[in-house]
């Protein structure tokens, strides 16, 4: 009997609605359009990541190059753009004035120096993106060095290395002809490996890449080795200054443990796997991911309790040094744990979906997590409609005289509304996923995704996310049904929900990164503006919202979360029927 | 006149059917009290509804009309009392009582997204499945079948009130209860609706409450009146009661050759007289029963008789002198 009265509702009150029709048509539409606009702006944007855009319709002049157009979207252009009118400027606005003719025309003879380098790459790496495009910078560094050491005999050298060189003039007077011909040579190979990559060739290319940033790590960590020995020798001449040498000694051991532990062993990797940054494969996310997060784990290490004791921000956001520890080493764990996911998925040889965004794992976890807010708004439409409506129609005079109760009328009502709610948005994640799947491909679906306890199905975080995202809209709906109850009007039970929804994502962005007293912070967990999206639940990063916030001792959780949202949809719906079943139908 | 189809006389034949198997009452307001936010509106009413009776339930703006009517069909909540519906109690069994109902409160609101079909559906699903069978036959007898499958936000207030009709008809109530129904309705449909309740009553022994505060329109369609003033029902009155009088002490005028002594004499026999105030005739309260003797006094008391007429007051007469005092 009462799923007559619920088939009654579905057919007669929610299919008859044009605005449900409509706004589920726009649901399912979205769900088939995300994957295919997702792919379609990839392959647009892929090239201008980074840079171009800022510049666009600025009416700069490109530039041509042994017939090679280059444009602003290049990532030399404004290199070589200013470097041309540096040059112009010396000869034309008398630049660089205190400098001799001679002189002068030694700068001259450097800029074009490093004007031809940079041309010589922009016709090579030609987007943000290329591998090349870092390697061709470390490289003007060696050139300006080996420009000094070449004409370390020219009396004009200093004059110009004083205006426009990054040379430490101090210390290179200090070394003897035989170490400025060593370093001479080393940085001219090193040069030579840097031009070596300006090449359409890949695999040469990559082949210099790989000695040139193993040569920087190598200098690097010989260049530490050589400032402690130096600071040791200092500490032992003023002891006084401890506290501070210490603490620069320490920071450059930390980075050569980088460097040895991390970023080395990264270089071997790729050289072994033949992995190309910045090519879009899922192994370089993976490989980039990992070695984040390792130096991460590195970089981040506890302050000593009297660093911590003399730090107003620490102590404002920490109850005790105990709790930063916890809170130092709860951030640790996690960018192990994101170390870990990324050597599993590496040595698998499969991509965790983290790695993958252009797969269709990605692409649908994506639109369930990231529509939500949609969904929000749609629930909380058909939830105010519903009992509303029948109110400002009159309707309801005319549905209250069945031999139904009232607690039957609107448990049809509750269900039929909230089923078409929620069934929409599953609905659309179906479909959603059937898109992608044709659109990226079935077989992303069975790869799995790699947790610390090992590989786990895709299926149970995206169902896990579907079911707390159930959690959210029932709350949504729930209260916007009984505004609809209790007002008797749509227009406050949608608008009241909706500015909370807004108000509440202002609030959680608020307090997400602020500094806020141990009372807040034990209250903060149980609000429910904390989880209006569980998309950070299932991210690990202790860098997201969610990760900053639980570092700093606000205990949110996805348990927390969708009990939270649970309790105020029971406590609405029981207000709803209470209402319902005692009010005189006055209007 | 309305057209009654042959359709129509099937279902009104059910409906027969249906009557002849019970006898009861079919509506019992047992001393009825509602009150709002410790404001009485309604003051412990009794009413009653027999089978095949048109009771009309008058009352000025704002006397308790509505809210009684609200409450038999469970659209208010009754603070005490007791309301059966076919020995129905709508406290205790809602859903039974409810089953025997039919009703138009206020303007019949339907839903505009819907087909006038798609209206009589929705609402005949939440009855029995015959209700869903009836849907044809009800739409003729309000002469709507043609219109059935036109939206609603298409049709005239007329056709709308022929479809609030055709709902309440749905289920075959037994009990009709409709508030102010021929609003918006033309001459023509008040005429229609008039002819349908009357057959209705008649032919399938269906019990009619109407409310109106069109007391000409009663005097054509009821046999039995509430009149309910302030919340209380102050006056029931059947249409007997207006018509001829029976025992009841009703104004005689009579015109005599000498009205003074006219007056005197049935004085002395015990009734009460005066003389009109325009001096032309002789007004005496008596019962019909009464009469003769009357008469009869005058003529042996040498008064010469023109003529005796009794005064008839009409419904709307008593109403307003039953609801002076209230403000409308």
């Amino acid at each position: 009997m009462f799923f007559a009265q619920y088939k009654n509702e579905i057919r007669r009150s929610i299919f008859s609605s044009a605005f449900i029709v409509v706004i589920s048509i726009i649901f399912l539409v979205l769900s088939i359009a995300h994957p295919i606009l997702f792919r379609w702006n990839n392959t647009r944007n892929i090239n201008r990541r980074y840079g171009g855009y800022y510049y666009s319709g600025m009416g700069v002049d490109t530039i041509s190059i042994d017939g090679i157009s280059i444009g602003y979207d290049n990532p030399f252009y404004w290199e070589i753009s200013s470097l041309t009118e540096e040059i112009t400027r010396i000869t034309t606005s008398g630049d660089y004035a205190d400098l001799s003719s001679s002189a002068k025309e030694l700068m001259i003879k450097y800029l074009n120096l490093e004007l031809d380098y940079y041309r010589e790459a922009a016709k090579v790496a030609t987007d943000y993106m290329d591998f090349r495009v870092q390697i061709a910078y470390s490289g003007s560094n060696f050139l300006n060095k080996v420009f000094y050491y070449e004409h370390f005999s020219d009396p004009d050298i200093e004059a110009v290395a004083k205006q426009r060189l990054p040379i430490d003039l101090a210390q290179t007077a200090k070394m003897t002809e035989e170490e400025r011909m060593e370093e001479l040579a080393e940085l001219s190979g090193a040069l030579e490996d840097c031009r070596k990559i300006f090449t359409s060739d890949t695999n040469a290319a990559f082949g210099s890449y790989i000695k040139v940033r193993r040569y920087i790590e190598q200098v690097s960590i010989r260049d530490w080795n050589k400032e402690i020995d130096r600071l040791a020798e200092e500490l032992i001449k003023n002891p006084g200054r401890s506290v501070e040498i210490e603490s620069q000694i320490n920071g450059m051991r930390t980075s050569i443990e980088v460097a040895e532990t991390v970023n080395l062993p990264e270089i071997s990797y790729r050289e072994a796997n033949k992995i190309i940054p910045n090519d879009g494969s899922w192994q370089n996310a993976a490989l980039e991911s990992m070695v984040q997060n390792q130096q991460s784990f590195t970089y981040t290490v506890p302050a000593k309790e009297a660093e911590y004791l003399s730090s107003p921000y620490m102590m404002e956001n920490f109850d005790s040094y105990s709790a930063y520890l916890r809170s130092i080493e709860r951030q640790r764990s996690g960018f192990h744990e994101l170390v870990l996911i990324a050597k599993a998925s590496l040595d698998a040889g499969t991509p965790d979906m983290s790695f993958d965004r252009m797969g269709s794992r990605a692409v649908s976890f994506g639109y369930a997590s990231g529509w939500i807010g949609f969904a929000i708004i749609f629930s909380v439409m058909v939830g105010s409609w519903s009992v509303a409506n029948e109110f400002q129609a009159g309707t309801i005079r005319l549905l209250l005289v069945r031999p139904k109760t009232r607690n039957k009328i609107l448990a049809a009502k509750y269900l039929s509304a909230l089923s078409t709610a929620i069934g929409i948005f599953l609905a659309s994640c179906i479909v959603n996923m059937l898109v992608s799947g044709i659109v990226f491909g079935f077989a992303d679906f069975g790869n799995p995704n790699f947790t610390v306890t090992g590989p786990a199905s895709f299926f149970s975080k995206y169902f896990a996310l579907l079911a707390a995202n159930l959690a959210i809209l029932a709350m949504f709906f729930n209260v916007s049904f009984f505004l609809s109850t209790a007002t008797k009007n749509i227009a406050a039970s949608i608008v009241v929900p909706i500015v909370g929804y807004i108000g509440g994502n202002i609030l959680n962005a608020y307090f997400a990164y602020r500094t806020i007293n141990a009372t807040l912070k034990s209250l903060m967990p149980y609000m429910p503006f904390m989880y209006f999206n569980f998309t950070g639940f299932f991210e690990t990063s202790p860098y997201s919202a969610i990760g900053q916030m639980v570092s700093r001792g606000i205990e949110v959780s996805l348990a927390k979360g969708v009990t939270v949202h649970l309790a105020i949809a029971a406590v609405a719906l029981g207000l709803s029927f209470l209402i319902f079943n005692k009010q005189d139908i006055t209007s | 006149m309305f057209m009654v189809h042959f359709t129509c006389w099937a279902l009104l034949g059910k409906f027969i059917v249906m009557w002849k198997k019970a006898t009861m009452e079919l509506l019992k307001i047992e001393g009825v009290t509602k009150r709002i936010k410790k404001k009485t509106i309604i003051d412990n009413i009794n009413m009653q509804i027999n089978e095949g009776e048109i009771v009309g339930f008058l009352g000025p703006n704002g006397a308790g009309k509505t809210t009684t009517i609200k409450m038999v069909v469970g659209l208010f909540s009754i603070t005490s009392g007791e309301i059966y519906i076919c020995g129905h109690s709508i406290k205790t069994d809602y859903e039974s009582a409810m089953a025997n109902v039919g009703s138009i409160i206020e303007n019949p609101d339907l839903y505009k997204r819907l087909t006038g079909r798609g209206n009589l559906e929705y609402f005949a699903a939440m009855h029995s499945p015959e209700a869903m069978e009836n849907i044809g036959s009800v739409a003729q007898l309000v002469h709507m079948e043609g219109h059935l499958d036109e939206k609603l936000k298409t049709f005239s207030l007329g056709m709308r009130q022929r479809i609030g009709v055709a709902q309440a008809l749905l289920h075959m109530p037994r009990l009709l209860v409709l508030d102010e129904p021929t609003n918006g309705l033309d001459p023509k449909g008040i005429k229609e609706l008039r002819d349908l309740l009357k057959s209705l009553a008649k032919n399938s022994n269906v019990g009619v409450l109407v409310s109106s505060h069109l007391l000409s329109e009663m005097e054509l369609l009821a046999d039995r009146y509430y009149i309910i003033d302030k919340g209380v029902i102050v006056e029931e009155i059947s249409v007997d009661d207006i018509n001829s009088g029976g025992e009841h002490t009703k104004e005689f005028h009579l015109e005599t050759d000498d009205n003074g002594a006219a007056a005197k004499k049935l004085t002395d026999l015990g009734f009460e007289a005066q003389v009109a105030e325009d001096g032309l005739s002789v007004i005496c309260l008596v019962s019909r029963d009464d009469v003769p003797r009357a008469i009869s006094g005058l003529v042996s008391g040498g008064v010469g008789i023109f003529s005796a007429v009794q005064g008839k007051e009409s419904l709307e007469e008593k109403y307003i002198n039953i609801t002076k005092d209230s403000e409308i």
